[in-house]
Formats: structure tokens, sequence, C-alpha cells
């Protein structure tokens, strides 16, 4: 019976998770807290968060995991120093700066800024930690486990048997060969930030025609065996931490797109741009599908679990399904770094001695709203707040009405994605809303889709998918059936597919009870989802966070627990 | 200290403001300063015990916000229309999480004290503008003012009520001063350490230069499937 935290830190993304004698109770990221989107740092907020959530004083901590071993990845990055001398002139100081002035030291901080004590703190590898934070919360007894990802000490990509609560890795890619280092590359050289810009070049692929194949054969090499190739000479991440793409990238596919420059997509260099993305997305699904079904053959199992940042496309995750011989597959929310920090304290509570936890059920593992304290901020701030009975039911009238709402009840979300706890909805028929939505509040490419969630039960009659183990998270997509691409416009894609979260009672009461609701008044059961947040800026936390929301955007109403605060029609 | 903040900006305005450029990159900081307050006052508003600041804070938050992307707007055009175009970087900026750092009563003088030297700076650029000719400039200044006064005032206000006594608010405005200037004093060494440490480590990579060769033999690039280690 233990209390571990994990914690990942000092790359992007740090995330704090709680587990208790075996339960997931609590896993926060730093930014939702600190308000710094993809905040890097030390993530002591969450840390004490998650405690102060769970009642647990840190003395009581029997286990901080550390989800990497900063020591392994000191060596591997001064080893890519030396090896590419002198083109690494540059980045050496900044990268030895880094690594001896802050993150070798990283165990010893943590211990400093919780009060736990030093000799609690253990580190686990980082592509184990990945692996682990999908498979032990998984609903699988066995399972083949996939990371991909930029790069953890030194693998990029491993393999891993999973089996009752063991983990076995057979096989792993090194740096700098990287599906996750690729697929940063093109999303600098398509002038989108990297680590930020990933979802929209896979929102860019599906506007464009994947026939650049020859062009990217020169950049990577796809394996009979599944492994890949990268050509070095594209990439600059083993000497520029900055750039992600060398010169010879642009010789194979031209100068880059400048970086913050509008889309047309009806000018022929965007279409060109977008023909990239398509591409790239092609062989990204080619490559994981390569993976996948050397894993099947290796462990022989019928499950895959993915993690690492590239388990985050949905698109490459449904067709993995779809064709790499497995029957289920799972990716948890938070499958990016975030995610290290669970796997590393599932990783410590199993070697304490605790039992695995039971499958992921809701990804709500956050805070809850303080709606007291809303109601108090709220009313000082002289909006028009009053409490209601029903806010499913409120909600739901909303939305039908073409109202865009704001939801924010219940604890907040783990990952990227918003399910329903801190939420944009509204209704998902008319294509306006898109532009509506982009205009007040999300200010997005014109090339992005939003997304929809589903009672789970009628998937069926609107996707030509059911239900699986990833919907309930937002980690696939589904194609809309041909029939009712106009009834969702608003949420179907440019390639008919959109991004589904199938919402269960179990799962997501909060959202499940608003679709209900519409289901009730005659409307589909459907709503349009987006994350509750204004450009540039981390997904809503706490009810003042909710306000500043309500403040800055022109929305129609903002749910805040029982409370509805209106805008005057 | 507030004359001298004047004065100087009148002084360096020519050079600040001489080429599209340059103007790109001053309002692009200006935009990160306001994103950075925008992000202080939000967790001010967080964690300050009493809603009626909150809700003062949260308005704050959201003047700071709007001013933010009016600088970087006008940032972007700037930069569109230099010689050289270059991109301005994302609007990101980072939190000193002053209010934890500091205290409630010490946050709110510094706020004072950073609005009250935005607002001679900017009457500066006003001026200046106006003088050149560049009202659209000076217009932009001119409509952030207005908040940047309203702060000034709140902030004092708010200030001498949660120290109970102008005397210890007066201290606290001094104390917080005092402070600045310890921090710009240390930002001025970490200037001179980083160049120090630059030429250090390159020296040192030069030095290592003969490693290299070594690292290639024996840590060359793998390629393909590895086995897992063995445990």
């Amino acid at each position: 019976m233990a209390c571990v935290l994990g914690i990942s830190a000092h790359y992007h993304d740090a995330a704090a998770a709680l587990v208790v004698d075996g339960e997931v109770v609590a896993a926060i990221q730093e930014e939702r807290l600190s308000r710094i989107k993809n905040d890097p740092g030390l993530p002591i907020s969450a840390a004490l968060a998650c405690l102060q959530f769970a009642g647990i004083d840190p003395a009581a901590v029997d286990a901080l995991a550390f989800y990497e071993e900063p020591f392994a990845k000191l060596e591997r990055v001064m080893v890519h120093l030396l090896r590419h001398l002198p083109r690494t002139w540059r980045l050496f100081p900044r990268a030895l700066a880094s690594q001896l002035g802050s993150k070798i030291w990283v165990l010893d901080h943590l211990s400093e800024a919780t009060g736990i004590p030093r000799a609690r703190v253990l580190t686990c590898e980082h592509h184990h930690s990945h692996a682990a934070s999908a498979f032990l919360v998984s609903p699988f007894a066995d399972a083949a486990v996939l990371v991909v990802d930029g790069v953890g000490e030194a693998h990029s990509t491993t393999l891993w048997h999973g089996s009752g609560a063991e983990l076995r890795q057979l096989a792993s890619v090194d740096f700098p060969h990287s599906l996750g280092l690729l697929y940063a590359g093109l999303t600098a050289w398509l002038g989108f930030p990297v680590n930020e810009g990933e979802y929209k070049v896979m929102g860019l692929a599906a506007w464009g025609r994947p026939h650049l194949r020859d062009e990217f054969a020169k950049i990577v090499t796809l394996h009979p065996d599944g492994a890949y190739e990268l050509e070095l000479g594209c990439f600059a991440h083993m000497s520029d931490a900055e750039l992600g793409f060398g010169p010879g990238l642009e010789r194979v596919l031209g100068p880059r797109r400048p970086p913050g420059k509008p889309w047309d997509l009806d000018d022929p260099a965007d279409r060109r741009f977008a023909d990239v993305a398509a591409t790239l997305q092609a062989v990204l699904e080619e490559a994981l599908l390569g993976l996948a079904r050397r894993a099947r053959a290796l462990t022989g199992s019928a499950n895959l679990c993915l993690a690492g940042g590239v388990a985050l496309n949905a698109r490459a995750n449904a067709r993995l399904l779809r064709e790499a011989g497995f029957d289920r597959m799972f990716v948890q929310p938070a499958a990016g770094d975030a995610g290290g920090a669970l796997g590393a304290a599932l990783i410590a509570s199993q070697r304490l001695g605790d039992r695995r936890p039971p499958a992921l059920v809701s990804p709500a593992l956050g805070l809850p709203i303080d709606a007291a304290r809303g109601h108090a901020v709220a009313t000082e701030l002289g909006l028009r707040v009053r409490r209601v009975d029903d806010p499913a039911e409120l909600t739901a009238r909303m939305i039908a009405e073409d109202r865009i709402v704001a939801h924010a009840r219940g604890r907040f979300e783990w990952g990227p994605r918003a399910l329903g706890q801190r939420s944009l909805l509204a209704r998902p028929r008319d294509r306006n809303i898109r532009e509506r939505m982009n205009r007040l509040i999300k200010q997005r490419e014109p090339f992005r889709p939003f997304a929809p969630a589903v009672l789970s039960e009628r998937t069926a009659e609107f996707f030509a998918a059911a239900a699986d183990d990833m919907s309930p998270f937002m980690t696939t997509v589904a194609p809309v059936l041909d029939t009712m691409r106009e009834r969702l416009a608003a949420v179907t894609h440019e390639d008919g597919s959109a991004r589904l979260q199938t919402v269960e009672a179990a799962r997501t009461p909060e959202l499940h009870a608003v679709l209900t609701a519409l289901a009730a008044a005659g409307e589909d059961p459907i709503a349009l989802n987006t994350s509750l947040n204004g450009a540039g800026e981390p997904i809503v936390a706490s009810s003042e966070d909710a306000l500043a929301f309500f403040l800055r955007h022109n929305i129609d109403a903002l749910i805040l627990e029982d409370l509805l605060i209106e805008r005057p029609r | 200290m507030a004359d001298l903040t004047a004065t100087l900006a009148r002084l360096l305005a020519p050079l600040a403001w001489r080429s599209p450029a340059r103007a790109a990159r001053k309002l692009h900081s200006f935009a990160l300063a306001e994103q950075g307050s925008m992000l202080d006052l939000r967790l001010a508003a967080a964690r300050t015990p009493s809603p009626a600041r909150a809700a003062l804070y949260l308005r704050h938050a959201d003047d700071e916000a709007r001013h933010a992307q009016m600088f970087a707007r006008r940032a972007q055009r700037l930069a569109s229309e230099a010689k050289r175009p270059r991109a301005l970087g994302p609007l990101q900026a980072d939190s000193e999480r002053l209010f934890e750092a500091l205290g409630e009563r010490d946050f709110l003088a510094f706020v004072h004290l950073g609005e009250d030297r935005a607002r001679r700076q900017f009457d500066a650029y006003v001026l200046w503008f106006h003088e050149q000719g560049r009202e659209q400039d000076a217009k932009l200044f001119e409509t952030i003012l207005v908040d940047e006064r309203r702060h000034g005032e709140y902030t004092r206000t708010l200030l001498f009520e949660l120290a109970g006594d102008e005397a210890t608010a007066k201290r606290a405005l001094r104390k917080v001063a005092r402070w600045e200037l310890g921090r710009r004093w240390l930002r001025a060494g970490r200037f001179l350490a980083e160049r120090v440490y630059l030429i250090a480590t390159l020296l040192l990579y030069v030095l290592a230069a003969p490693l290299a060769l070594l690292v290639r033999l024996a840590r060359p690039i793998r390629r393909g499937w590895l086995p897992a280690p063995r445990k």
C-alpha cells in the first residue's frame, strides 16, 4: 500500500500524477495551473495540488518517481554534441547550460520543492514511463505496447510486451532516427511552432493529396521489418534545437512556408503545402503500421497500446486499428510527455508492491470548480449570475438555440483534449458556427476541424464506426455517414471524418446529461465540443480562469457547475 | 526615478522607433510584457482571499490581454513592412509568480509602480510620435494610456486599503522599488555572466574536438531495430 507521486518535466507539458494504493487519484498538467501553454517547468503547483486534493501530506508520500533518467539523457546529449561537431557549436553552450544548470539536478530540486525526502525520489526510463502510462491503465491483461515520440534518453521508438502488471522491452529504434522528430521537422518547415503545431499539420493533411511519395522517399526510408531511417541531411535536430529541419529538406521540398503567414487554401502554393502535410500523414501512418505489425508478430497479442507524442495523431490511430491486425487498441488521453508522469507513478507503485490499477474510466483527474468562489467573484464583476436547478437541461436548451456555451463542470480533464469538463459546446449542424467560433474565440487556421461529442449508444446512427477503447478519450477519428454530413456540417472535416468523442454516463456524467437532454428535446444527441480556452492559452482550470475567459470572449453563456452566467441578448 | 524613465524614453525614442523592424521588435516586447502581466494578474485573482480584489485583478488582466493583442497586431504589421521581414516570436510570456513571491500587499505595490512607470514612458512616446507625425502609433499608445492611468489609480487605492495606513503603503512601495533595483542588478550580472559563459563553453568546445573523432568511432549512429538491453 503506497502513495506515489509521478513527475514529468523539463521538455514540454510538465505534469504530476498521484497514485495511491494502486489507484490513480489525480493527474494534472502544470500548464492548467501556471496558465503557460505547454509549461515545461518543474510542476510543483501540479504536484502540490494533487496532494492537496487527496488530503495527503508530502511527508506521507512513499516515492516520487521522475519520468526519465537525467544522467542517461545527459550522456546522449553529450555524445551527439560531440559526434556532430563542428555543426553543434551554436547548440553546445545552450545544451550544456540546460543540462548542467538544471536538468541533472532535477531530483534534488523536486525533493526540495515538495518536501519529499531525497531518498524517496527515484527515476524510471522515459519510454518505460510512456509504456506504463498506456498499458497499466488499459483494459487489457495482455497487449503489445508501442511507444513513438521525439526522443527519450536514447530511444525514439520502443516495442514492449505487457502482460499482467509486467512490461518487457523487446526492441527499439534510437535517436537521431525518430518519427516524432520527422513530424516536428515538417511541422517547422510548414511554418508552425514545434510541439504545438502538430495538430495543425494533422488538420491540414485532410486538405491535400498525398502524391509527393518520391520526395518523401528521399526524406525517410521505411524498411520491410518495420524499422525506419531518416535522411539526416534533411533534419537538424542533432545540431540545432530550434530549427528542426536541415537544408536537405528545402532541397527536396522547396523553401519553407514563412511562419505566421495567413493561410489561403485556394492559393496553389498553400495547396502544395497541404499536399506535403497529406503525404507526411500518409507516410507516418505507413511507418506506424510497419511498427505495429512488427509488434503483433513479436508479441502475438490481439491488443495494442500506443503511447508517446505521436500517439496523439488520431487519424493514424484509426488506421492502425483498422489495418494493423489487432482486435482492440488503447491510447490514454495524455499520451504525450505529460503521460510520463502517470507512467512513472504506476511503475513506482508496482515496485512498492501495489496491485495494477483498474482500467482508466474517466479522464476527469484534475481539480474541481469552486462554485461558491465563482459566484462571489462573478457577482463582484457585475455579471448576471444565477443558480439553476438543472444545468444540463439548460445547457442543452441553449445549444439547441444555436448559442455557444462555455461548460465548466466537475474535475478538469487529463491531457490536451477538452472532454466535456472544460468545453465550449455548440450545435454541430450549421457550418457558420465554425466561423463564429473561430472569429470570436479560437482564431484558428480555417482548415482546423472541430470535434463532435456523441452519446455512446447512438454513435452508429451518425458515424461509420462504433464506440471503442479510444473514442471516449478523443484519440481516434471515424468517418461521418454520408447521409449525416450536412446534419453535422460544423464537425465534419474536409475528408469526411470527425475526431469523435463517445460519451458514457460512467466516464463523463456532466456531458452525458447534456447530450441526453438534447436528445430528449428532439435534437441529435451530439454537440460540437472544443476546448474552453482562448487562442494560445491552456484550457481553463478554475472558476477564475472561466470568468477571465468569459470576460475576454463574446460567448453567450457560461455554466459554472450550477451557476449560469449570461450575457444580455 | 520617475523622471528618469520619461527622460530616457524621450532620449531613446528616435533609436527605438527608427525603423519598422526595430519598432516591431519593441512593440512585440511590450506585447510580451503585457501578456506576462496578464498571467500574474490572473494568478493573483486565483490566489487572493477577497472576491472583490479577484474581480479587480480579472478586469485588469483582461485589459492587459487586450493591450498585448493591440501591440502584437501593430508589431506584426510593422514587421511585414520591414525591408527584410522577420517573423516575430509567438506571443507567449512567462510568469514570475509575483503574487506568491511577494505577498499581496507588495504585489500590489509592484503592479502600481509598473503601471506608473509605463504611463510615464508611454506619455513620452505619444509626444514623440505626434512630433514625428506618426499618428497611428500615437493613437495606439493613447488608447492604452487610458487604461494605464486607471490601473495606476486603482492599484494605489487598493494598496493603501490593504496596508491599513499611508506610512505602511509607502514603506511597501519603497521596499518593492529596492527589490526591483536588486532584480535589475542581478539581471545585469546574468547578462555579463552569460557572455563569459559563452566564451568559456566555446573554448571547451574547441578543446573537445579530439573527442569528436573518438565518439564517432566508439559510438556510431545506430540504425534499424536494436535489441532490448539485458537486465
